[in-house]
Formats: structure tokens, sequence, C-alpha cells
């Protein structure tokens, strides 16, 4: 019994660890969210993190069922209608709500649960030292452009108006760009394509 | 210094870009960002960290208020 409870508690910890930066990562970007004036993005990433948290302290169920990977073609098909439905419908608009508002529902089941390969395979496992490599230089990139842009975020909030637009966020600079339909047609393809990436990696049965 | 600030956030994509293409040869002792996708999402705090920041970017800038009003 004493070597259940140490084995349990080995995995709680083993869980727990790795979590604990993802939910601090998204705990200070609700926060942000409030401050820059954007409840809704704050409770979404406040829920999130709580959720995350609830399955760190073991007070949500243990196992959710990993789905079968989405089949291509009607992947494929369904990512073309709802892209062409962003592009071609006003921006900010009621359809590109409820399109954004039914994507993020239906990713939750991929992130939370996962996926699994259809035919038991998994791809050829990478060098642990080249992983290793690659893990620090998208890490590099990604801090690096994150402290820029909350450098621009925070000069823009604190210097007068004209010096501030010496330093758009990436927001600012894009957020013209987006207007035009050619911009906004690459975006979201880039967008959705990496959103299939994702939703179809990081399975390990 | 708005042209700097520009020059750099490219900057930033293109290192990205190169790192996705140079992973894809397994080049500079590096691997592909699907293999390290893999191994990053197999975590699920990772995993829905990810997939947040990945919706939040086309809520942010499809349908909610990109750009700050000034105060």
């Amino acid at each position: 019994m004493r070597g259940d409870d140490t084995s349990t508690g080995r995995r709680s910890r083993r869980r727990a660890l790795p979590a604990l930066p993802w939910i601090a990562i998204v705990a200070i970007t609700a926060v942000v969210q409030f401050l820059r004036d954007a409840p809704v993005d704050g409770v979404v990433f406040a829920a999130v993190g709580a959720a995350l948290l609830l399955d760190v302290l073991r007070l949500v169920p243990e196992d959710a069922p990993r789905l079968a990977r989405p089949a291509t073609i009607p992947t494929v098909v369904g990512a073309l209608a709802v892209g062409a439905l962003l592009v071609l419908t006003p921006r900010h608009g009621v359809v590109d709500g409820i399109l954004l508002v039914g994507l993020g529902l239906a990713v939750i089941p991929f992130a939370w649960g996962g996926v699994r390969l259809r035919d038991g395979r998994d791809r050829r496992p990478a060098d642990p030292r080249a992983l290793r490599r690659t893990a620090v230089a998208w890490a590099a990139t990604g801090i690096a452009t994150c402290l820029w842009e909350l450098t621009s975020w925070v000069l823009g909030r604190l210097l007068p108006p004209a010096e501030a637009l010496q330093h758009p966020a990436i927001s600012d600079l894009l957020d013209p760009a987006l207007d035009q339909l050619w911009f906004r047609a690459v975006f979201v393809a880039a967008w959705l394509a990496l959103g299939l990436a994702l939703i179809t990696r990081g399975r390990r049965d | 210094m708005h042209l700097v600030t520009a020059l750099v956030f490219a900057a930033c994509g293109v290192v990205a870009l190169l790192l996705w293409a140079t992973g894809r040869r397994d080049a500079l002792g590096l691997t592909s960002t699907g293999a390290l996708f893999d191994r990053v999402l197999a975590d699920r705090a990772a995993r829905v960290v990810i997939l947040l920041f990945w919706w939040w970017i086309g809520w942010h800038f499809l349908v909610a208020r990109t750009v700050d009003p000034h105060p």
C-alpha cells in the first residue's frame, strides 16, 4: 500500500513539474490580456490555466481518450471551406466570430487528449542532441520575438502618442495589412496549416 | 525607429523560416520542426498551451480588436 502511494506520488510529480512552466506562461498571458483591456481574452487564458492546474492536482479524470487522427480529405476540405469564409467575410464580423468559437471548441478534445496514429506506427525518433539544439534554437527565437513585442508594447503605452508610433507592436504592423484580401488569405492559410500540423502531432503510443 | 522595430520582427520571422527549412534537411545539427513538435506536444500541458496560443492568434487578428487605442 505504501509502495503504491509512493509510486502514485512519483507519477504525480512527473506530471506536475513539466506542466508548471506552461501554467505560468498562461497565467502571465492572462494578466497581460486584462492589462491591455481585453477581458474576454484574459478569461480564456485564465480558464485554460485553471483547467491545467486542476489536471496537475489530479482533480479531473486521469485519462482522456486519444482521438484518431482526423481523416485527411475531409479535414482539408473543411479547412478550405473555413479558410474561404474567414478570408471572404468581413473581418471582425459575426461569421468570423462564430467560426473561431467553433474552431476553438473543436480543438479542445485534440488538445486535451492528443491523437493516436491510425496504424499504430510512430515516426523515426530524432537524435536527442539534434532535438535539443533545435529546441534551444526555436526557444531563443520565440523568446527574442516575445521580448521585442513586449518592449514595443510597453513603450507604445508609456511614451507620448507621437513617439509611441515609432515602436509598433506586431498587431500595429499586421492590422492594416490584414485589411487587404491577399494578405488575409496568406495569413489564414498559414494559420490553418499550422493548426492542422499541431493537432496531428504529439502522439506517443 | 519605426523601421528598425519592424525589421527586428521581420528578422525573427526569417530566422523561424530558416530554422524550419534547415531542420527539414537535417542540416547544421538540427532536426525537423515536426520532430520537435512530436516531442513537445506529447505533454498535455504543452499541447494545450501551444494550441491555445495558435487559436488566440486567429481570434486576435480576425475577430477581436487588434490594435489598442492609445490613452
